[in-house]
């Protein structure tokens, strides 16, 4: 039962955990593993645990990415342990009492990465914006290198090597034969200009096991093109992690939401409004009256002269207009002529309704959007909602 | 007031289309517009109005002058 229940748990928590970095991720999914396994009673487990939802909030809330990120780059910080860690533990503890958990042995450490390579963490000024960064500078103190290497011509090469840089992707078939065989490497020291060194690099140990075979057998090369070969390689990047899984599946909470939680609308009450009372700044409100009125009063009689001359003008273009209308149909007996009195009456008309539109404007837009804005503007300024 | 400027204008756009028909088919349709003017001045004595443009000029001016000093009365 625990079996089944570890094996549908953690790679959903490993779902639902792609917002860690990837060591922390994996560090936290070996905690919930070796509570599976230490745990005594599994029902006690299940119950702490919920569901994988559950512990990824859980997890989310205690874990901060930045200070994650930055904890890697101190030393000392290092060492303390993370918030998820000890969230994890707390939930051993309940279930595995009398047992330890040991953070060293569950810790996933980061692999070596490149340093320019991509994050998704903000992360710190970069290492090439640095004047004394050299990309292929080898640190004497941090890399030992052994008498053999030492004493090789390969050794002063910066291409990675089985023992110059163990964590370097060096394939497995060149590393075995370096340490089974040490005396086949040898020989380029002992004799660097007769011995092919490239014959114990290639893949010695396909050589000797199926010796047949066509691309097992060792090429005849002098050293000095294989040390050439060896400048022109380019150095293999350095293994990538294994990339995190940002493949995300929504888990089904409606399942998990108990009947007793679930939500409806009619929980809400959608006509609510909270009670407010106007409150009135009688003295700033005496002062706007004041001020308000002349400005008023000031508008009013300059928005009040072009509606007078628009209406002065309307009643005498209407009255154009209809004297040349009764005039095309009294004075004129060619239809010829009548239609172009008529035409320019019409027009007249157009132009007498068009300025008559104007008056009617200024009068109840123009002057009644100027008191409005004032009304407006008096109750924004002397009128405050307080609560009730 | 931004529906009555669009009937407004679409209205008078469309007394000055009809007007500019009714003009342009008596020009085509034989009318004079000597003839027309000579008809109207001789109704409403058109060319005596024009002349005495200056005197209703100054009746304007002399009206808004009043219409002014009786505004500057009340205050």
């Amino acid at each position: 039962m625990t079996r089944i229940n570890k094996q549908r748990f953690l790679p959903e928590l490993g779902k639902l955990l792609t917002f860690m970095a990837e060591e922390d991720r994996q560090t936290a999914l070996n905690m919930y593993s070796k509570c599976f396994d230490d745990a005594e009673d599994e029902q006690q487990l299940m119950d702490l645990l919920v569901s994988p939802t559950r512990q990824a909030v859980v997890i989310a809330r205690s874990y901060d990415s930045r200070e994650r990120k930055h904890s890697k780059d101190s030393a000392e910080e290092a060492e303390q342990l993370p918030a998820f860690v000890l969230a994890i533990d707390k939930i051993y503890q309940q279930v595995a009492p009398h047992r330890e958990i040991s953070w060293d042995s569950l810790r996933v450490e980061k692999p070596e990465a490149a340093v320019d390579q991509f994050s998704l963490f903000p992360d710190e000024p970069h290492p090439i914006d640095d004047s004394e960064y050299l990309p292929f500078r080898i640190d004497a103190e941090t890399v030992s290198l052994d008498e053999t290497a030492e004493d090789a011509p390969e050794a002063v090469l910066p291409t990675p090597t089985a023992e110059e840089a163990p964590a370097a992707p060096v394939t497995e078939p060149k590393a075995e034969p370096a340490e089974e065989k040490p005396a086949e490497t040898k020989p380029a020291e002992a004799k660097p200009a007769e011995q092919p060194v490239a014959a114990p690099k290639a893949k010695p140990a396909e050589a000797k096991d199926v010796p047949a075979a066509p691309k097992a057998e060792p090429e005849e090369l002098p050293v000095r093109e294989l040390d050439y070969q060896l400048l022109e390689t380019k150095p293999e990047p350095p293994q990538q992690p294994q990339q995190p899984d940002f493949s995300f599946e929504f888990p089904d909470l409606e399942a998990e939401l108990k009947p007793s939680v679930k939500i409806s609308a009619a929980d809400f009450d959608l006509d609510f409004v909270p009670e407010t009372k106007e409150k009135t700044r009688v003295f700033l409100l005496i002062l706007y009256i004041l001020l308000a009125i002349p400005v008023a009063l000031a508008g009013i009689v300059l928005l009040l002269i072009p509606a007078l001359a628009a209406l002065a003008l309307a009643v005498g273009v209407i009255v154009l207009g209809s004297a040349a209308l009764v005039a095309a149909f009294s004075l004129f007996q060619q239809l010829a002529d009548l239609l172009i009195l008529l035409g320019t009456a019409i027009i007249i008309l157009a132009l007498g309704l068009l300025l008559l539109w104007l008056f009617v404007w200024f009068i109840g837009g123009a002057i009644g959007g100027l008191i409005r804005g004032l009304i407006e503007l008096g109750r924004k300024w002397c009128i405050v909602e307080v609560a009730a | 007031m931004s529906k009555g400027w669009r009937i407004i204008g679409g209205l008078v756009l469309m007394l000055v289309l009809l007007g500019a028909l009714c003009i342009g088919v008596g020009f085509m349709t034989g009318g004079d517009i000597v003839e027309v003017y000579t008809s109207l001045n001789d109704k409403y004595q058109l060319s005596g109005i024009w002349d005495r443009r200056a005197e209703y000029v100054d009746w304007g001016v002399t009206a808004f002058q009043n219409i002014v000093a009786g505004v500057r009365g009340l205050f």
